[in-house]
């Protein structure tokens, strides 16, 4: 029956996209207030399409209240992005620069992710807490998660988990299953950071690659003004502005590899610490069963001791609190079961979904990174390269007399050369070298051959072929 | 790889190039090689092993030749420097513990390919050296240089002693006042007025392009770096991976491994069509500078020379040796003169010629690169989406 909903709200997609950010007017607290668009087929809500603004506050106060009814119950709550004193200062200060438009939009997506997953999931669509968040206009501010700076929500966190850690090691696992899933989860967790700290580097030495190739750019303009063969000259600015556009280039494609791809791996691993989560809530829940029975026992052992002394009247009332905690033991098995049960399920819709989510969001990341590669492959071509062959001509018919010889530098392998019938030595040279083989521990060495060029008097002959 | 057909002097005289080199710790020895139908030479073919102090002398003997003062002397290689990738190979040893072994080979390879790559700029760059020298009409005929490309013992006894030495650091002290001579000095000549005013100006523009490329490329090959460690990441993530999504992040590991040795030959053939070219000529255009200098120098002889001859004139003393040391003064100066200008000019011309030549090589590799990367690209997200 629960398959049943899965396929129905699929097909009925719900697709959020948070709007641009705008700073309230609100002079005691600028908070980004953020508006929020909704797009449906579902029939549960009153209109198709509708906006909402949104504090962060409230999106964290949704989990709150999500976590609260749904955690126990073994349902991966999807978490939300972490409040970061860091960032909201420097909005708070009104700082317009690069670092607080990349935090915006970070957060941005972050939001709308986590939006997206409570939506995808469906129990969680149906619960009322998430419709008003939807759909009403404005909601109550909450109180609650004013506590929960960046550093404190992860405290917190971190806390639940560890407490209920201590416990796991005296669990008794009747069902490998979770021992080995778990198992995968936390080693998952352990990789996906490093690499999320890999991508942030990549990301850094990108922003410095763009850098560096703006003021090159900068740099070949100023050669080229001061060069006084005017097709060379025209030919370095060209250049230049070509090492303008690719420095544009490689500065969006920080960009995407923040946003499509350090993003996406960030929130992947907080997803991986809900899903620590359920375990530790059936843990929770296997402890509690525990514990029950841990009394009853005693109860029993009460029950017995009074017998054997004979005394009637507390005999009664440990008969009753024997029945009492009978009733819970049995209560609290059924709900270690259905919780265990519960957190299976979960943990293979949410490896169905990884897939899923993954494939699609990784053919993003890799198509845009595509569109600025062929956006390489086409400049060169546009701008430099007919001016380089008009510079050709221009450089020979105007060093014509004076030259003598050119002599060029390449990497050659060495090579016999074949004297053709005019005496006139004709050496094909290929691009690469070739290392002689030695003992293993001995030092490179490498072929090299000269080769000297003819005077300009065959001045077309001298030109290199060259392949398309 | 790309062919080229290049159709080769008849004039093969003289020919030098590098065929083997060693490299021992710092020092590298180089075997040069030479082919001539020149009598002046003893035997036909002949190899010798030679240091790079060796060239270093060679430079200086020749700069400092008094007949050579009106040619640009090619500028002296660069001693090797190993310094940079020694250095990332420490750290990688210090760094070993936390990757996997993998991964360690693999930055291991890349040291290794840097390691290379620094040893073959500096032998082209020994070769080139030597070959201008065989090239230039007056140069190839210096005794020096025949002894250099000759003499099969070791030259250390005709290097530089302190005395020397001495000497050398002595004129470059000379050549920072001759810095200021030469802007100040009044220039008949238009063509040379246009020279000193243009290499001024280009040498620090040429210089900082040098400093900027330099930056770039570094930058390049950082990212290629990181696409290991993403790659190998990937991997143990894919190791431990039992759900469906394996296979995707197997592709993507393998895309990323591809991926940086892409990257990695942007950024070795920028270094070295953009990068190196650039270094070269900021050498070379000081050594035209320096030409320029001499003949500064040779001038301030000449209008000295000149006062000297009105001072001898007033005092009607030893009038006829001043005379003769103006006009001695008058015909070095001329000398000189007539010999910069051919040599600026060609200079000029072989710079145009190189820097087109490269510039295109450069171009074009990169296009091919772009090209590479979006197959690569392509491929991937081809793979993935029809699974």
């Amino acid at each position: 029956m629960w398959q049943e909903r899965i396929l129905v709200m699929s097909k009925s997609e719900i697709t959020i996209s948070t709007l641009k950010k705008t700073k309230s007017t609100d002079v005691f607290i600028a908070r980004a207030v953020k508006p929020c668009l909704f797009q449906t087929t579902l029939p549960m809500f009153r209109n198709k399409t509708f906006t909402v603004r949104r504090r962060f506050s409230d999106f964290l106060g949704l989990y709150e209240k999500l976590s609260e009814k749904h955690g126990p119950n073994g349902l991966i709550v999807p978490p939300p992005p972490e409040k970061s004193l860091l960032g909201m200062t420097k909005m708070k200060v009104g700082k317009e620069d690069s670092s607080s438009a990349d935090f915006l939009e970070r957060r941005r997506g972050a939001l709308e992710r986590y939006l997206q997953r409570v939506v995808n999931h469906p129990m969680l669509l149906q619960d009322p807490d998430v419709r008003e968040f939807l759909e009403k206009e404005e909601l109550p501010r909450a109180v609650g998660t004013q506590a929960l700076s960046g550093a404190g929500f992860l405290k917190m966190l971190n806390k639940a988990t560890d407490a209920v850690s201590k416990m796991t090691i005296k669990m008794n696992e009747s069902d490998v299953w979770f021992e080995e899933k778990l198992q995968e989860v936390e080693s998952a967790d352990q990789q996906f950071r490093k690499l999320h700290a890999l991508v942030e580097s990549l990301v850094i030495h990108r922003k410095e690659l763009s850098l560096s190739t703006a003021s090159f750019a900068k740099s070949a303009a100023m050669l080229g003004s001061a060069e006084d063969n005017t097709a060379l000259s025209r030919a370095l600015s060209q250049l230049a502005e070509v090492e303008d556009k690719i420095e544009q280039l490689h500065q969006d494609q920080a960009a995407n590899d923040t946003f499509s791809f350090a993003e996406l791996i960030a929130d992947f691993i907080r997803l991986l610490g809900a899903v620590r989560g359920t375990f530790d809530q059936r843990m929770k829940a296997w402890q509690r069963w525990q514990d029950a029975q841990t009394i009853l026992q005693k109860k029993r052992e009460m029950e017995a001791k009074l017998l054997w002394a004979n005394k009637p009247d507390k005999l009664q009332l440990a008969k009753d609190e024997i029945t009492e905690w009978e009733a819970k033991v049995t209560q609290y098995e059924r709900d270690f079961e259905r919780v265990s049960a519960t957190v299976r399920k979960e943990v293979v819709r949410f490896e169905k979904e990884k897939t899923k989510n993954f494939k699609r969001q990784i053919i993003g990341y890799l198509e845009s990174l595509l569109q600025s590669q062929q956006q390489v492959s086409l400049f060169p071509v546009r701008g430099l390269h007919p001016l380089i062959t008009a510079m050709i001509f221009k450089a020979l018919c105007a060093f014509q007399h004076n030259f003598t010889q050119v002599i060029s530098i390449c990497r050659v392998h060495t090579f016999p050369g074949r004297r053709s019938a005019t005496g006139v030595k004709r050496v094909t040279i290929y691009r690469g070298f070739s290392p002689r083989s030695g003992t293993p521990g001995s030092s490179p060495r490498l072929g090299y051959l000269c080769r000297l060029s003819p005077p300009l008097s065959a001045p077309l002959s001298c030109l290199p072929t060259v392949e398309k | 790889l790309r062919s080229v057909s290049v159709d080769l002097n008849n004039d093969a005289s003289l020919l030098i190039d590098i065929p083997d080199a060693l490299c021992e710790r710092d020092k590298v020895k180089f075997t040069v090689h030479t082919k001539t139908t020149l009598s002046s030479f003893q035997k036909p073919e002949f190899s010798v092993p030679r240091q790079h102090e060796d060239f270093i002398w060679l430079h200086d003997t020749l700069v400092e030749t008094e007949d050579y003062a009106g040619l640009i002397i090619p500028p002296a290689p660069p001693k090797p420097d190993f310094e940079s990738p020694r250095e990332k190979m420490h750290k990688l040893g210090e760094g070993e513990a936390t990757m996997t072994k993998e991964e360690y080979t693999k930055m291991k390879q890349e040291l290794e390919a840097e390691y290379l790559a620094v040893f073959k700029k500096t032998v082209q760059v020994h070769e080139v050296f030597l070959q201008r020298l065989s090239s230039h009409p007056v140069l190839s005929k210096d005794r020096n240089f025949q002894i250099f490309l000759e003499y099969d013992q070791d030259l250390s006894v005709r290097r530089k002693n302190a005395k020397e030495m001495f000497g050398g650091f002595f004129k470059i002290m000379v050549k920072s006042a001759d810095e200021v001579l030469i802007s100040g000095i009044k220039e008949v000549d238009d063509f040379f007025e246009q020279e000193k005013t243009f290499l001024l100006d280009y040498y620090s523009k040429i210089k900082d392009s040098t400093a900027k490329a330099e930056k770039m490329t570094r930058s390049h090959k950082n990212i290629a770096d990181d696409y290991i460690h993403i790659s190998a990441t990937l991997n143990s993530l894919c190791a431990e991976d039992s759900t469906p999504n394996k296979k995707n992040i197997e592709k993507l590991s393998d895309l990323f491994e591809r991926l940086r040795k892409v990257e990695g030959r942007v950024a070795s053939d920028q270094e070295l069509k953009l990068t190196e070219l650039l270094r070269y000529y900021m050498r070379d255009i000081q050594a035209a500078k320096d030409l320029l200098y001499r003949r500064a120098r040779a001038l301030v002889d000449y209008e000295n020379s000149n006062k000297a001859l009105d001072k001898a004139r007033l005092k009607s003393k030893d009038v006829a040796q001043a005379e003769e040391h103006q006009r001695q003064c008058l015909q070095k100066f001329d000398k000189l003169s007539e010999s910069a200008k051919k040599e600026l000019t060609s200079f000029k011309g072989r710079r145009v010629v190189a820097f087109r030549k490269n510039l295109i090589e450069m171009a074009e590799l990169e296009i091919k690169h772009a090209k590479n990367n979006v197959a690569l690209l392509q491929g991937c997200v081809d793979l993935l989406k029809s699974n």
